[in-house]
């Protein structure tokens, strides 16, 4: 076996990064590039399987030098992001998955599921910010594997590519091994200046306008629209699970890992119904009964009625909103299996009555104040 | 269940033994087809009937034990693939530690046939860490009845591994076992409510459609379906479409039966993060494996779906997890 060979290999093989692989390029940054291809070039003469003639040394050679072009493309993507030769952060986590490594940062946020920690990765020659989030209790896992499965259904699902901007983006699901445990984790695409209708409740605590409220839910059952057209219930739509863009009239429902996939036909319950979040579900479906895609549409009537003011339990609404409005909330509120079925006709409904309410529909700019 | 120390060689000498006593490893099998099908019985070892759960347990000598299923269509559609299992899987074992692929493999063998026309429609051995599961793999009988209808009863194996298994990795470790299932066939759509009570004894609360009982096995397993091309519905696109359907990508195309452990073994590798798709594929070359083969399995290995697999930490540790 030539010996040379076997050391490039087995340093490609143990290689963390593409600074071992290349060492430190010491140019212009215009020229890194120039000089990372003559560090490339010199491996290269030694890995490829050309230059061998045992089978032994050419499959070592063929395996040394398809890690070597993967080594190739990390470092040009490093350069190009101005990353290259930049020291690690020793308070970072570094993660490798299959499909690329992740920086982690430590301080995190704890939710009632997930902890959620700040992350980056290098690709397409820039740094891309984005959220990892592990779930705390492996106990759990389940749910996060629901998450992924429905993220990943609907953003390959039908209509995705003109209803993608409803859903977090989902860049990639592994499991995290730590802490004696195997857990569920995902990275999400960050977004930055949304809100979730939590904190608009909080910023307008009498309620919300009537016409501002017309927006959202219009949205919100655009979003239900594509997702139930893919067979998939949200299942937990709560103030805290939908996301509003206040200027550009973006919504997003986020947190699905209370979805279930075709849930008339597969018979699946809905998981997870914190005690505390029962009174926004559909009576029946705490109870334990099958969910249908009304559980949705119920659910986001009752964030509606709450954001206007009103008491979602009680089905009470403050005067200032117009009647027809309050008996069309009324009317979704309903038992699981009489509650609209159907988010697209709904929509339809919904804009009707808008029409017949205000007429033409205007722009109504909103903001956090 | 699943003690025992596993020596490489303890196969071998127990087929030379059986080879000097001049038994074949098809003992039981063999045996069962010389008498009449009215008196075919699945082995007392096998016996789902009332056997409660089968356990896959942490002990001293297997600390950290992970639990691996492999089960496999006896129907006759298979044609002689099962007699090539029976006779490969043995190696299982070994490969996966010789490689490293998994810590302490502790591995089920079962058998598939058809609830609604067999003799003998499930059989499903202990999780065993040592060549017990060989005698196991060797009492499986191969009916290869079926019904002609290109559906068999995986349905009720996939129940019997979510209801009637407790296995420690997911238990204490939050880490799923494996279930790799080998045939040609469909499953029934749902685990009949009555139509297992001979079998497993006992009737579930009611019907449940196939999809939900694999939903609640794949949260302790990992469920994969092998199809077998040399089989009658080998390259039947019904048949890889409804797999599909419920498993997605972990659905492989298997060329050369011969090649089941190659491909069982790098692909729990892969899962488990203990090697990446160059190992994986370096090692299959290293087995010889042909280039066909080669190429299925690697095109499989790389649709092993990602959230599944273990991320590699290089450096630091995340905290807020306990």
């Amino acid at each position: 076996m030539n010996q040379e060979l076997e050391i490039i290999a087995n340093r490609l093989m143990q290689a963390s990064t593409p600074e071992e692989v290349f060492g430190e390029i010491k140019a212009r940054y215009d020229e890194m590039l120039f000089v990372l291809q003559k560090n490339y070039r010199a491996i290269a003469k030694i890995a490829h399987p050309d230059m061998y003639h045992t089978k032994q040394e050419q499959l070592l050679a063929q395996t040394t030098f398809t890690l070597l072009t993967d080594w190739l493309g990390k470092a040009r993507e490093k350069i190009k992001a101005g990353e290259y030769g930049k020291r690690v952060d020793s308070s970072k986590t570094i993660l490798r998955t299959r499909k690329r490594e992740y920086s982690v940062e430590g301080s995190y946020v704890q939710e009632r599921i997930f902890n959620l920690y700040p992350c980056s990765f290098i690709e397409d020659g820039r740094v891309h910010q984005s959220v990892l989030k592990i779930i705390r209790e492996w106990h759990d896992n389940n749910l996060a594997e629901n998450e992924t499965r429905a993220l990943r259904t609907l953003s390959r699902g039908r209509d995705a590519e003109q209803f993608s901007p409803y859903i977090p983006n989902l860049i990639d699901a592994f499991v995290y091994e730590g802490a004696g445990a195997d857990r569920q984790a995902i990275v999400l695409e960050k977004y930055d200046g949304w809100y979730s209708l939590e904190d608009v409740y909080k910023a307008y605590p009498a309620g919300i306008d009537p016409k501002d409220m017309a927006w959202m839910w219009r949205r919100l059952l655009v979003a239900l629209g594509f997702s139930h057209a893919n067979k998939i219930l949200h299942g937990a739509v709560l103030p805290r699970n939908v996301w509003i863009l206040p200027q550009e009239h973006g919504l997003m429902l986020v947190n699905w890992y209370s979805a279930v996939f075709d849930p008339l036909t597969i018979g699946q319950r809905i998981q997870a119904i914190a005690s505390d979040d029962a009174g926004w579900y559909p009576q029946e479906v705490v109870r334990g009964e099958i969910p249908s895609f009304g559980t949705d549409i119920h659910m986001s009537a009752k964030c509606m009625v709450w954001l206007l003011g009103g008491d979602p339990q009680r089905k009470v609404l403050p005067e200032s909103v117009p009647t027809p409005l309050k008996a069309f909330l009324k009317g979704c509120i309903l038992p699981d299996r009489r509650a609209p079925q159907n988010a697209w006709n709904l929509k339809e409904e919904f804009d009707e009555l808008l029409g017949r309410l205000w007429g033409k529909r205007k722009f109504h700019p909103f903001s956090m104040k | 269940m699943g003690s025992g120390r596993w020596s490489t060689n303890v196969y071998d000498e127990h087929n030379h033994f059986k080879a000097a006593a001049g038994k074949s490893i098809f003992d039981y099998s063999d045996g069962m087809h010389k008498s009449g099908r009215s008196t075919w019985h699945v082995h007392k070892s096998l016996d789902p009937k009332g056997c409660g759960v089968r356990e896959s347990r942490d002990n001293d000598e297997h600390p950290e034990s992970t639990a691996i299923a492999v089960m496999f269509d006896v129907t006759g559609s298979m044609g002689s693939i099962p007699v090539t299992l029976q006779k490969k899987l043995p190696e299982l074992l070994g490969l996966l530690l010789r490689k490293g692929y998994v810590a302490d493999p502790q591995i089920l063998f079962g058998a598939i046939g058809d609830a609604t026309c067999d003799r003998v429609p499930l059989q499903v051995g202990q999780f065993e860490s040592d060549n017990r599961m060989d005698e196991n793999l060797e009492n499986i009988f191969l009916e290869g009845g079926g019904g002609g209808q290109q559906t068999e009863s995986y349905e009720l194996a996939m129940y019997f591994l979510a209801r009637h298994t407790d296995i420690d990795c997911w238990n204490k470790r939050g880490h799923k076992g494996y279930l790799f299932m080998i045939g040609d066939e469909m499953a029934y759509p749902s685990v009949k409510r009555h139509g297992f009570r001979d079998i497993i004894e006992e009737g579930a609360e009611r019907d449940i459609p196939t999809a939900e009982i694999i939903r609640e096995l794949q949260q302790r397993y990992h469920v994969f379906y092998i199809l077998p091309q040399t089989a009658s519905n080998g390259r039947d696109a019904k048949i890889l479409g409804f797999w599909r359907k419920l498993l997605g990508q972990n659905v492989l195309e298997l060329e050369d039966p011969e090649a089941v452990c190659e491909t069982i073994a790098p692909t729990i590798g892969m899962m488990e993060g203990t090697i990446d798709l160059y190992a994986g594929t370096d090692d299959l070359r290293e087995f010889g494996t042909a280039d066909s083969t080669l190429k299925v399995v690697t095109t499989a290995l790389e649709n092993i779906p990602v959230n599944m697999t273990k991320a590699k930490t290089l450096s630091g540790f995340l905290p807020g997890l306990r």
